[in-house]
């Protein structure tokens, strides 16, 4: 996808606040409702976090935005090898249902960085 | 329930107690001990608002005379251990142990009421500029309140009492549908340990696809609240996942 918005940030833990910030903040100017903000920073925490268990050694997490119809398609992706991805047991867990559960249209990718999580939120009212 | 030995603390008390449910023996027991919960609150002043604290320590006591059994001991020992337990309980969710700035503390307070207000008044969830015109505030600073005031609980008087006690006719599909996401993960024992009303949270968003704002209506607190309690049981369920 030729993302509107890249951002990347180091593969650890406290860099994840920094990438939901910037996210809600683009969700927010797409017109996204309250209740869309806050499960979509729950769903990129999830996704994050569930590329760095998935990719041993992966180097930054990389967040791509792009404004669709009456959506914003975005993708979470790890820089890493993407061999093995997904992995067979990834829909089948708790945070897959959880992730699904909290935005639209989830599925498992690739993208230029390595292995990612694809989704998009309903923006407008 | 009215036993000869009634271990309350005097015969006036135990008297009350014998007359409930009776709106008018509720009420002297609340005027009764809110000495008792104004007292308990001033012990975390500093900690968070104190009108909050009260309130707080005010609902708690009506849930503890709504639970209370005689034969459980004195009423006084059962309020404070009640009440005591729902004041660490709402600083902890509100995460404002953590001193916040006050100028953050009223936006996201200010952001919280206008976030319930307008999801009533529109029948739908706001977006940020929604908020913004109506806070007066710009749209950075919305999200800056969304952000950190995230669990701030302007609780009401009105609010329900003891939404969490007891049996409720759902917690059977509930139980079935958690024991579903127990084969996925190891994360049983740790469900099972969540508190009830975290539980359902848990339930209403991911099986049976509530919004949060719907969840904060019938759950009877604020949407920001809701969001912040389903964030942290979500780390509580990964941590012990031992998904990073």
């Amino acid at each position: 996808m030729s993302a509107e918005v890249k951002v990347r940030v180091p593969a650890s833990g406290e860099f994840l606040q920094v990438l939901r910030n910037v996210v809600a903040a683009l969700a927010a100017r797409a017109g996204c409702s309250v209740d869309v903000l806050a499960d979509l920073r729950l769903a990129v925490d999830e996704a994050a976090l569930r590329l760095l268990h998935d990719v041993p050694g992966a180097e930054g997490v990389v967040v791509e935005a792009e404004r669709a119809d009456d959506a914003l398609a975005l993708s979470v992706a790890v820089s890493g090898p993407a061999d093995g991805w997904p992995g067979a047991e990834l829909t089948s867990s708790m945070g897959w249902h959880i992730i699904s559960s909290l935005v639209d249209g989830a599925e498992p990718t690739t993208t230029a960085d390595g292995p990612a999580i694809a989704f998009r939120v309903p923006t407008g009212g | 329930m009215a036993e000869a030995r009634v271990p309350v603390d005097d015969t006036e008390v135990a008297a009350f107690f014998e007359r409930l449910p009776d709106p008018r023996a509720r009420e002297a027991l609340v005027e009764r001990f809110r000495p008792l919960a104004a007292y308990l609150a001033r012990r975390f002043r500093g900690r968070a608002e104190q009108e909050d604290l009260e309130q707080v320590a005010t609902l708690a006591l009506l849930k503890a005379i709504d639970r209370f059994e005689p034969d459980r001991g004195a009423f006084v020992a059962y309020a404070s251990v009640t009440i005591v337990g729902e004041l660490k309980r709402h600083l902890r969710d509100t995460g404002w142990a953590v001193r916040v700035p006050r100028r953050l503390q009223e936006i996201g307070l200010q952001v919280s009421r206008a976030v319930d207000e307008l999801t009533q008044e529109l029948g739908r969830s706001p977006s940020v500029p929604e908020l913004a015109s109506r806070t007066g505030l710009t749209d950075d600073e919305v999200l800056e309140g969304l952000d950190v005031g995230s669990a701030y609980q302007a609780q009401s008087l009105d609010a329900p009492i003891g939404d969490d006690d007891g049996p409720s006719l759902e917690l059977s599909e509930e139980d079935a549908s958690l024991a579903m996401l127990e084969e996925w993960t190891d994360v049983a024992e740790q469900l099972r340990e969540l508190p009830e009303r975290e539980r359902r949270i848990l339930y209403l968003r991911f099986f049976q696809n509530m919004s949060q704002s719907a969840i904060a209506d019938e759950i009877g607190i604020s949407q920001m609240h809701v969001s912040r309690l389903l964030a942290r049981t979500l780390s509580q369920l990964r941590a012990s996942a031992g998904a990073v």
